[in-house]
Formats: C-alpha cells, sequence, structure tokens
C-alpha cells in the first residue's frame, strides 16, 4: 500500500485567495518544508522554496510549513471563511 | 458594528463550551467558526476520555449515532524488521478512580458528530453562531487596547473580552500579540487517515477494544482508533523530528501485518486523508493578555503525554468564561484583572496535568516518540517473554538462561532510566492524591515479612547464579542508598 494514494481523499472547497506566501528574499533553503509537507506542496529552485501553482486544491491547512520554516519566509493564513478543506467525518 | 460582552473566536469544542457557559452566566456572545459548520475543520478524532463525563453533566447526555465505547486498548510492538513481535492490553481497572473511568477507557467519536452537538447546546443557551467566517485579527481601540475582532468579510466585532479558541495557529494569539507561532520541539504533527466500515464487521474483529497503539522501531508511535463505523489509523511527532517526509513513516506503519489484518478483516475503505498539529507544551505559560484570553490548543493545554486536547479545551472554556463574568463585573478586563484566568486553570485538572509537564515530555520524547529506543526496548521485552515462554529447551535450561538474554540490554536500559524514567518519578514524587489503600497497607506488611526471607533464603542457597554477582550490587547500590536517604530526611524531620 502507498500511502501517496491517500492524498487523492481531500476534499476542497478552493479558495480563491491565496493563504500562502513565501518571501524568496527571506527563504535560506533549509528544504523543511518540502520534507514536512504530507501533500508534497513544496519544492526548492535555485536555492529558495517554491510552492505548488495548484496548491489551493490540496493543502491540508495543517500550517506545518509555516511551522517548520525557520527563517520566517513562509506565511500562512486560513482560507476564507467556508472555504478550503472540508472535513466530512474527522 | 454590533457590540458584545463576549466574542470567541472558534467553534470546537472549546468555543462552544465557553459560549455555553458564558451564555448561561447571561453573557451576550458570539463565537466564530471558518468552517460552513462546526466540525469541518477538526484536528482530531477523537476519544473522549472519562473526565468529560465525570466533569460535565451536559455531557453524561451525548448521544452520537457513530460513538463506539472502548473497554479495552492494546499496545502492539514491532522490530526493525517492520515485524510485530509483541502486543498486550489493558482494561479499565475496577479500582478505577470513579464509575466512568472503571466502565470505558475512552468513547470515541466523530468529530463531525461531536462538534455542531456542542455547538447546539451554546445556540441553546443564547449564544450567537457565526459560520463561514474567518477571523483575520482582533481589533484595538485609540488607546490600543483590544476591543474586538475583524472578520475577512470586512465586518468588526466588538467586546470586552475576546476569547482565543482557535487553535495550534491563533489568529487571535498572534494579532493580539500574546504569542508569536510555537516553537517547533512544542508542536506535534499527526497524520490521520479515516476509514469507513461497517458496524457488524468492526464489531466482529475489534468490539471494544477500540484502541490500538503500533509503538515500533522504525517510526514514531502510531494508532488504530475505531468509531462505530469507520476507524483512523495514524501517526505524529515533534515537528522538529521529521528527518524524511511523513509518507515514509505511514508507509511502515501501513506495512504492518497487523494494522494490514484490521483494514482487511473491517472492509475498512480509506474515505479522507488529514494533517493537523497538536501542542507539545511542557509548562503553557501564555494564556492571556488585555481583554484577551486564549484556550484548548490555543493557550497550548494538549496534555503533554499523549497530547489529548478535547478535554482540556472544554475545561478551559468554561473556565475563561467564568472569568470574563467575573472581570466584567468588576468592569476590569485589564490583564491584571484576568490573570484570575491563569490561577483558575493552575488549580485545575489542566494546571495539574503540567506540574509533571517537562518530565513527561522528556519521557514521550525520549521513549513514547523514539524508534531508536525502540530498537532495543521491543527486542528487549520480547526477549524477555520468550525466556520465560518459550518451550525450545527444558524450563530449568531456559530459566538459567534468562538473565543471559536481559543483560546485554542492560547498559541501554540504565540509560534510559536514568535520563527519562528517574525525571519522571522525582516529578510525579509528590504525595499521591489518595494515600495508600488501608486494607493494602496492612496486606503487604502481613505478607512481605513472611515471603521475603523465604525468597531470600533460597536465592542465597542457589550457587553459580546472576544473583550471587547482582544480590551484592543491589544491596550496595540500591539498598544501602535508600537506607541512608532514609534516615537523612528523618533527621532532617526531627530538626
Amino acid at each position: 500500500m502507498n500511502t501517496r494514494d491517500f492524498m487523492l481523499l481531500v476534499y476542497k472547497e478552493v479558495p480563491e485567495e491565496d493563504f500562502i506566501t513565501v518571501d524568496a528574499e527571506r527563504c535560506e533553503a533549509c528544504g523543511e518544508c518540502v520534507v514536512v509537507c504530507p501533500m508534497f506542496l513544496w519544492s526548492l529552485k535555485d536555492k529558495k522554496a517554491v510552492l505548488a501553482a495548484d496548491y489551493k486544491e490540496k493543502c491540508l491547512e495543517c500550517g506545518a510549513c509555516w511551522q517548520v520554516c525557520e527563517s520566517g519566509s513562509i506565511s500562512f493564513d486560513f482560507p476564507t471563511g467556508g472555504k478550503g478543506i472540508v472535513v466530512k467525518y474527522g | 458594528m454590533k457590540k458584545y460582552d463576549l466574542i470567541i473566536v472558534g467553534g470546537g469544542p472549546g468555543g462552544s463550551v465557553a459560549a455555553k457557559t458564558a451564555s448561561e452566566l447571561g453573557l451576550k456572545t458570539i463565537f466564530f467558526e471558518r468552517g460552513t459548520r462546526p466540525g469541518e475543520k477538526n484536528v482530531s478524532g477523537t476519544g473522549l476520555s472519562p473526565k468529560c463525563f465525570r466533569d460535565f453533566d451536559f455531557m453524561r447526555e451525548m448521544d452520537l449515532p457513530h460513538e463506539r465505547v472502548a473497554t479495552m486498548a492494546t499496545l502492539h510492538l514491532s522490530d526493525d524488521r517492520n515485524i510485530e513481535t509483541n502486543s498486550f492490553s489493558f482494561t479499565p481497572s475496577l479500582n478505577g478512580p470513579y464509575p466512568e473511568a472503571r466502565e470505558y477507557l475512552t468513547r470515541n467519536v466523530y468529530r463531525s458528530e461531536l462538534d455542531p452537538w456542542l455547538a447546539e447546546l451554546a445556540v441553546a443557551a443564547g449564544a450567537e453562531l457565526q459560520t463561514s467566517t474567518k477571523v483575520s485579527g482582533v481589533t484595538r481601540d485609540s488607546s490600543g487596547k483590544v476591543d474586538g475582532v475583524k472578520t475577512d468579510r470586512g465586518e468588526e466585532y466588538k467586546a470586552d473580552v475576546v476569547i482565543g479558541a482557535d487553535g495550534v495557529i491563533s489568529t487571535v494569539a498572534r494579532t493580539a500579540g500574546i504569542r508569536e507561532k510555537w516553537d517547533a520541539s512544542e508542536v506535534a504533527m499527526i497524520l490521520n487517515v479515516d476509514f469507513g466500515a461497517s458496524r457488524e464487521d468492526i464489531d466482529a474483529v475489534v468490539g471494544g477494544n477500540a484502541l490500538h497503539y503500533w509503538y515500533s522501531s522504525i517510526f514514531p508511535v502510531g494508532y488504530s482508533f475505531f468509531s462505530a463505523e469507520g476507524c483512523h489509523i495514524g501517526l505524529g511527532c515533534y515537528m522538529d523530528w521529521w528527518k524524511k517526509n511523513p509518507h515514509y513513516y505511514l508507509d511502515k506503519l501501513f506495512e504492518l501485518e497487523g494494522v494490514q489484518q484490521q483494514i482487511r478483516m473491517c472492509n475498512a475503505k480509506a474515505r479522507e486523508f488529514q494533517n493537523h498539529m497538536v501542542t507539545f507544551l511542557t509548562d503553557p505559560s501564555t494564556t492571556y493578555g488585555d481583554s484577551v484570553m486564549l484556550i484548548g490548543d490555543a493557550a497550548g493545554f494538549a496534555c503533554p503525554y499523549e497530547a489529548e486536547g478535547v478535554y482540556y479545551a472544554m475545561y478551559s472554556g468554561m473556565l475563561a468564561a467564568r472569568v470574563a463574568k467575573m472581570a466584567l463585573e468588576r468592569g476590569d478586563v485589564s490583564k491584571r484583572s484576568l490573570a484570575e484566568y491563569e490561577r483558575a486553570w493552575r488549580d485545575s485538572p489542566i494546571g495539574e496535568e503540567f506540574i509533571g509537564g517537562a518530565a513527561i515530555e522528556g519521557f514521550v520524547r525520549g521513549i513514547g516518540f523514539n524508534p531508536d529506543v525502540g530498537k532495543w526496548v521491543v527486542p528487549m521485552i520480547n526477549d524477555a517473554m520468550y525466556g520465560i515462554l518459550n518451550v525450545a529447551e527444558s524450563h530449568t535450561e531456559s530459566t538459567r538462561n534468562l538473565p543471559g538474554l536481559i543483560i546485554p540490554y542492560l547498559p541501554q536500559l540504565m540509560e534510559t532510566v536514568q535520563a527519562d524514567l528517574v525525571p519522571l518519578s522525582i516529578a510525579l514524587g509528590k504525595p499521591p492524591s489518595r494515600p495508600p489503600n488501608e486494607n493494602v497497607s496492612s496486606v503487604l506488611r502481613a505478607v512481605l515479612p513472611k515471603v521475603l526471607p523465604f525468597l531470600a533464603k533460597r536465592a542465597a542457597r542457589a550457587e553459580n547464579r546472576y544473583s550471587d554477582v547482582t544480590t551484592p550490587i543491589a544491596m550496595e547500590y540500591f539498598m544501602k542508598p535508600f537506607a541512608d536517604e532514609k534516615a537523612r530526611i528523618a533527621r532532617e524531620a526531627k530538626r
């Protein structure tokens, strides 16, 4: 069983507005966000953390990337009210 | 602009109990939920502990359709080949401290049912609930004092007191300037997969044995917890622990034969994938400010042992609402006035949980969440069990060989005992809340003096055994320091 298959089981009301931003100037390319994200939404390009273009459709809103970002370049806010991940069972 | 006595940000169990309590105390209260309904953005399972039903009358009325009562828990141990080597179970003690504790370990429910039910209780008590609304931050009056919140719809709501019930990432805590984000060592993330299955299948496979822990030598401790028609399988660890992507460890958990068996035999189908952060604080110290109190995960009130959160959220919600009422009556909602909140929670079961916080955290981090320790603890436990129970040779022979099986583990065991268990025992070494049972004391005093000399003579008569080495060492390094320390304490007491 590959647990990446579970990534398809995420229900979203896709928000229109951005709720994660990254300040490339401050990024120190430590790669912690790449390690912890369970949806593989981060990558390093040219020694900068880059967020997947379709993150709004996939992000679990856990805030792990923001939490581990020591340089403070990742900002995390929740999607607008009523949008984002929908936990049906929990 | 609308004016309230109390604004609560967050419609989870903490926010709802705060709203319910405040409304019952006559405060004009509104609480905000960013999901379209409470429970939609939840962060946990959940197994409700007996404490929830001991301390809240209304919880005894709880009747949720998908509840499963856990009357047994099972700990599975697996080694670095990812093979399960041992498991053992426990059930509520007949000597448990109160009726609910004697009846079950947890009551497993879905947050999608629990949270809306709790929110309804708050609304029935008179609180106003606003869903699909994200609070983007607190607002301040001309003097800089927090006087309400602003929503993502651009609306402002004013209140004398704001309670942040908005979880680990707490917008209220950050915008009110109470704290920045936690340190990575104070927060854990927990990956969770929700499965659906039929009630009959789960009844047949696990029944009331609904809490399974998977302690491993490869991945941080995992779990499979069953509700009436579903189960949660996942694992988690401190944010500063992950060396590889969580899927690497999750794959290992799902590769375990025991986990696969449960899924297969229950015909369980995966429905949802979630990841959540929970706090693992040793001592929450930033729980209020001018006009603001934090409850639940926003305050860091998850227990430092296994991050149980719902009970502490509910309890702190109740306390914060009461303190808000008192502060409003005094006409003083300053930080100094709200210091009453910290006194209240420190003097409650919440504070009690954190008395041993640092030592408990050391134990959990050192052993519970540490697969490296599992690499020798798991084979040690298995060798001990095997040494006692195997039928590969005569029982005489295997009993003689038992110390030889165990002794190789002693250096690591002693190191761990000193590093993680001794601080824990010191921190918890305060007199217990209940004195020793009179009956037990009298039985021990009657039985031990007869049994111990008998065992000692038997041991002394046997020659060429490990005990010839260990007994003098134990006398010199355990019994003597014990007697010396007792004598020292007696001398000090005299003075």
